[in-house]
């Protein structure tokens, strides 16, 4: 089977598929010489359509008040997070692990699986003119749960389902 | 999350973003459509990260980027990245540190 780096890969008709849904690569791909030793690393976060098999994840639902919907048209973090009853997966718990996994990263998932959104989050994460933004955006509590305002709630996918059941049948 | 940034693990913002969105390169038939567009979207995320930290890293990093070539957009690239790297060297270097770049740790790159 054919390697990138290390990651086995399996050949289609129209796309390569990583075996992982990131694929690490080393340093010494990185973009330009190290004139000076100030910029210690450029970190790449990139998307890309594929399939890919699924992992375990470390996303989270979360609501804004009462679930109205998942707001598709929009990607970015800020807005999404002020959108009242707007739902979406949380994945700020994947920040640590991108951070002191591999320099470089080529994340790989379908369309509409959350990619932009995972890449306004990091950029309001990592950005250097949001900081002030952190607590508004990234506040936990000590239970684990996401701190929101807007009495957003955090609720786990089953429970999600449950609550939809439990609406749909009442709309029957 | 909350709990790795309190024990210094990470931090937030400490980077400065720059963004390039792939996906609105216009993908024509023809190559040199396709490597102009490219081209055009390149210069135009290097000028956004102008425009968004020329403020914080002050005049000498402008004047550094001040000759950006149009066809050359690698090249603009490695001209940015290394007035940035300079200037936060040179922040180091002066020891200043109440600048608010002196924890900045270098460019984070989407």
């Amino acid at each position: 089977m054919p390697m990138i780096g290390n990651q086995l890969i399996s050949l289609c008709r129209r796309s390569a598929v990583p075996t992982s849904s990131t694929l690490q690569f080393s340093s010494h791909a990185s973009l330009l010489p190290h004139r000076r030793a100030r910029i210690k690393r450029i970190p790449l976060v990139a998307c890309r359509t594929s399939f890919t098999a699924p992992l375990p994840s470390s996303s989270k639902l979360v609501v804004s008040g009462e679930l109205k919907g998942f707001p598709l048209s929009m990607s970015d973090f800020r807005e999404i997070r002020q959108v009242p009853g707007g739902a979406y997966f949380d994945k700020t718990e994947y920040i640590p692990e991108l951070e002191q996994g591999a320099k470089i990263r080529l994340v790989c998932r379908p369309r509409r699986f959350g990619k932009s959104l995972t890449v306004t989050m990091l950029r309001y994460f990592h950005g250097f003119q949001f900081r002030n933004l952190y607590e508004e955006l990234f506040k936990v509590c000590r239970c684990g749960m996401l701190l929101v305002q807007d009495s957003r709630v955090h609720i786990t996918y089953a429970k999600f389902r449950i609550l939809t059941w439990i609406k749909l049948l009442k709309m029957a | 999350m909350d709990k790795v940034v309190k024990n210094g693990i990470i931090q937030p913002g400490r980077y400065l973003i720059l963004e390039f969105d792939f996906s609105r390169v216009d993908r024509s038939r023809n190559l040199n459509e396709s490597a102009e567009s490219l081209r055009r979207l390149i210069n135009r995320g290097l000028s956004r990260f102008k425009l968004n930290y020329t403020k914080d890293l002050g005049e000498p990093f402008a004047s550094q980027t001040s000759n950006f070539i149009e066809n050359d957009p690698a090249g603009n690239l490695a001209d940015l990245v290394e007035a940035v790297d300079f200037t936060l060297q040179d922040i180091h270097n002066r020891g200043e540190e109440s600048h608010p770049l002196w924890d900045v740790q270098g460019v984070y790159l989407f």
